[in-house]
């Protein structure tokens, strides 16, 4: 690098001020080029904000930034662009009616005057996939809607490394994806950075951190705590400095008290996803469900509370043999489910959190077709008490919560119908780790309280811990049941075998 | 163990909306209102008179029930019924047919022709996710052809008793053929009666006036305090969320339709009988100007949000511009231009309000 200090990056008392809060206070940051620089943080310590800064979303930041050395004004996401900042954001942006080489290139495809040049598009394609490796597996004229969750989300980065970055941002690239498709992912980051990228890596999952990043830096309350080399620290340490509080035993052993079957599952199938499968469930257990992405786990968690209709099988509840879906009849049995996709499915992000919570109890609150939303006052105040929901007014709008926070409306809006069965699907994907050491203890607790839950989760030590038992289901079957000394080894090896 | 106390820490992201949009989308209305009555002073010093303020509103009590109906079909996310003019005209029609066997068959007949309606909208929407605004659009198309092709073109007037009339209806040669007393009727009261729902002034007010309040009192509790409209707000805010939350969102969209097309269907009875003919141009417009008020009232395009009480403000803000041009010795077609500015200011505020907010996520 023929700069001064050979740095790729360089934000000087970076600023951001939002009405009210300061979101980004006078931070330093640094990239060398070649190096996979790990931003952490808990949800709302700005580190979204200072990357969006970096992207260009904002002009009135106040601060300098250096690329390369040279100083540059990034007011705009094109400007951004032009300089040298990528960025994979973790909602992927795709036009799914389209071919994989027109989203590589939207916006810029090659042309000979007014046509486009389909030869050069599509060599250009393969050679932009060829950099995530996909150019064997994925045929560049292919619609996008064709290809997979991880292979898009490659695809999405292929997109943005073709305008040959010099900075590339991604921001927790690993939430949708299994472990198989993570070791590939990081791969593909090991060889950008042999080519000198400089890489920053938003995640929340410290195991990948300590895996691939070089130095880390940690943000809190929208001030840099600190930038160290990833040697130099230890887990405990990171967390303590997310947090702002040392954290004593993060996971409690526990032991499992379970009284009598709840749910019995017999040969549940909803063909092309989920086949023949087949297991018990008891009071105050927590049956942990774990599977590479596509393996059925969602689908059977769906299957289960009525959402998806299912094609032979029963469902035993507490004795009774209750008829399949219909999501509200199973939620009045006692069986809610949590969904994975939280803006999507779980919170109407519009209502406001008391109507978030309230929405899965419309009818139980209800006389003679009248609505009575007061006599939720007690389950809303409950709740929130329980779940340490900041802040605390429930009246204000849900979009205005972080996403901590935000899963925990998402729990509590589950936790109001009162379940004998809770599923569980990925409860605690991109939360920060107070919300979810506190998600973890909530889920205990229900467990302790005779509840019996399920936990669909792609996060293996999140399962394990909390686990009692752990079913393995691959290509939609049951294939192994792990049940004493459980250990992130043993349950990797039975998915994977 | 130690305690994790995120509640306590201070999030740095933004939590508040900006005052000036809350309120303006909580009283906009109400300040269009206060600057058109003041304008409207100036302009005439018997604008604020009991009288005159009861003129406009009778002027535009067809459309608030119109509107009250419509409103429940933005509420549940459906952008609108664009069907209603024609629900309105062929309830008219209907009425007018059945109504030989006295009013209140009549009008049974007519508002059972809005369920029906409703149904089919609502099935289609609601079930099959055909796009609202396509549909009922045909829909409205289809239901011109009806009318149109089953009387041949012609209007049919109440008091129309000669054997021509049972051989052009769609329901009269059939009724003919079963029951030939029906010839015999004594259509002149029947038809007086008809007539004079337009034209009844209980304490001295138009009943019009009278039901449009009625329906927007139901339509408010409905809304807001009934299960189903509690329901539906959920499922305008997001169908996802609505169907993953266990409601049975096909049967609440269907149940916004039966609403709107039930509200069409009051309001064409009574502006057939105000124009004493039943033909398939009675209503034509409603649809657009009752999504101009309700906007303009402060609902939300997206659904989910908004209130019967802003939809009466927003009705009453478009009588009070009509009434202020007519004032002003402003003809009727400009007016038309006026009320279609109108509308695409109010929706593009409503848009860019929402986008600012972040929150268009339907």
């Amino acid at each position: 690098m023929d700069t001064k200090n050979g740095l790729a990056l360089e934000m000087k008392q970076v600023s951001k001020r939002f009405p009210g809060t300061l979101a980004v206070d006078s931070v330093d940051f640094e990239v060398r080029p070649g190096e996979v620089h790990a931003l952490m943080g808990e949800n709302g310590a700005g580190k979204s904000t200072l990357m969006k800064i970096l992207a260009g979303s904002f002009n009135d930041y106040s601060g300098e930034i250096y690329i390369e050395g040279k100083a540059v004004g990034l007011h705009s996401p094109s400007i951004a662009k032009l300089e040298g900042v990528g960025m994979v954001y973790q909602e992927l942006s795709i036009a799914y009616n389209r071919s994989v080489q027109e989203n590589i290139f939207a916006g810029a495809i090659p042309g000979k005057g007014k046509f486009v040049d389909m030869k050069q598009l599509r060599e250009e394609a393969v050679k932009a996939l060829a950099r995530v490796k996909l150019d064997k597996k994925v045929d560049p004229t292919m619609p996008m809607k064709n290809i997979s969750q991880h292979e898009s989300q490659l695809i999405e980065m292929a997109k943005v490394l073709k305008d040959n970055p010099k900075i590339l941002v991604m921001d927790e690239p690993t939430s949708a994806l299994s472990s198989a498709e993570v070791s590939m992912l990081f791969e593909i980051i090991a060889d950008l950075k042999k080519q000198g990228m400089a890489i920053v890596y938003i995640s929340h999952h410290l195991q990948e951190v300590f895996k691939i990043a070089d130095r880390v830096t940690v943000m809190r309350d929208g001030k840099k705590i600190t930038t160290c080399d990833i040697c130099d620290v230890t887990k405990e340490k990171l967390v303590e400095m997310m947090v702002g509080q040392k954290i004593a035993d993060f996971y409690k052993e526990r032991v499992a008290n379970t009284k009598g079957k709840i749910l019995e599952v017999r040969n549940l199938t909803h063909y092309g996803f989920i086949h023949e499968v087949s297991f018990d469930l008891y009071k105050g257990e927590i049956l942990g469900v774990v599977g590479l992405a596509g393996a059925g786990r969602t689908e059977l968690g769906r299957c289960l509370a009525g959402a998806d209709k299912v094609d032979d099988g029963e469902i035993i509840l507490d004795g009774e043999k209750i008829k399949t879906g219909n999501m509200s009849k199973m939620l009045n049995k006692g069986i809610a489910y949590l969904t994975e996709d939280r803006k999507q499915e779980g919170l109407a992000l519009r209502l406001s959190n008391r109507e978030n919570i309230l929405s899965s109890i419309i009818t139980r609150l209800s006389r003679f077709g009248f609505y009575f939303p007061r006599k939720g006052n007690k389950i809303i105040t409950e709740l929130y008490k329980k779940l340490t929901i900041y802040p605390h007014d429930p009246n204000i709008g849900t979009s205005n919560l972080s996403g901590g926070n935000q899963q925990k409306i998402l729990l509590a809006k589950w936790l109001s119908t009162k379940p004998k069965v809770l599923i569980l699907d990925e409860p605690t994907r991109g939360v920060d780790v107070g919300a979810k050491k506190l998600i973890h203890e909530t889920i205990v607790k229900l467990a302790e309280e005779g509840v019996a839950v399920l936990v669909l989760s792609s996060d293996l030590p999140e399962l394990v811990t909390l686990s009692d038992r752990i079913i393995v289901i691959k290509q939609g079957r049951i294939i192994a049941e792990l049940k004493d000394e459980l250990d992130e080894n043993k349950v990797l090896l039975a998915a994977n075998g | 163990m130690m305690n994790v106390k995120t509640d306590m820490k201070e999030d740095s992201r933004k939590t508040k909306q900006n005052a000036v949009t809350v309120y303006f989308t909580k009283f906009g209305v109400l300040v269009m209102i206060a600057a058109l009555a003041g304008i409207g002073m100036m302009v005439s010093p018997n604008f604020m008179s009991w009288k005159n303020l009861l003129n406009i509103l009778n002027a535009v009590s067809y459309l608030g029930i119109v509107a009250t109906g419509i409103s429940f079909v933005i509420y549940a996310g459906q952008y609108g019924d664009l069907s209603a003019p024609m629900t309105m005209a062929m309830s008219g029609v209907i009425c007018v047919e059945f109504m030989r066997y006295g009013l209140i068959y009549g009008i049974i007949a007519a508002v059972l022709t809005g369920v029906i309606i409703g149904l089919i909208n609502g099935f289609l929407v609601g079930k099959l996710k055909t796009n609202a605004i396509i549909w009922t659009l045909a829909m409205n198309f289809i239901l011109e052809g009806l009318v149109r092709w089953s009387y041949k073109g012609t209007q049919i007037y109440p008091d129309m008793a000669n054997a021509k009339t049972y051989t052009t209806g769609f329901f009269l040669p059939l009724m003919a053929k079963l029951d030939p007393n029906i010839l015999k009727l004594d259509l002149k009261s029947k038809a007086a009666a008809f007539n004079g729902l337009a034209a009844t002034y209980p304490l001295g007010l138009p009943l019009v006036l009278f039901v449009m309040f009625a329906v927007m009192i139901i339509g408010f509790i409905v809304m807001s305090k009934t299960t189903f409209g509690n329901q539906l707000k959920v499922v305008g805010s997001s169908y996802n969320v609505g169907k993953m939350s266990g409601i049975n969102c096909t049967k609440t969209i269907m149940l916004a339709f039966v609403a709107s097309s039930v509200c069409a269907s009051i309001a064409g009875i009574f502006l057939t009988s105000l124009n004493q003919v039943g033909a398939f141009y009675i209503g034509q417009g409603y649809d657009f100007i009752a999504v101009t008020a309700i906007i303009l009232g402060g609902m939300s395009l997206a659904g989910g949000r908004g209130s019967i009480v802003g939809v009466f403000g927003g009705v009453f803000t478009l009588g009070l511009i009509s009434n202020i041009l007519t004032l002003f010795g402003i003809g009727t077609f400009t007016q038309k231009m006026i009320t279609g500015v109108i509308f695409i200011i109010v929706v593009a505020v409503n848009a860019s309000s929402l986008r600012k907010l972040g929150r268009d996520y339907a």
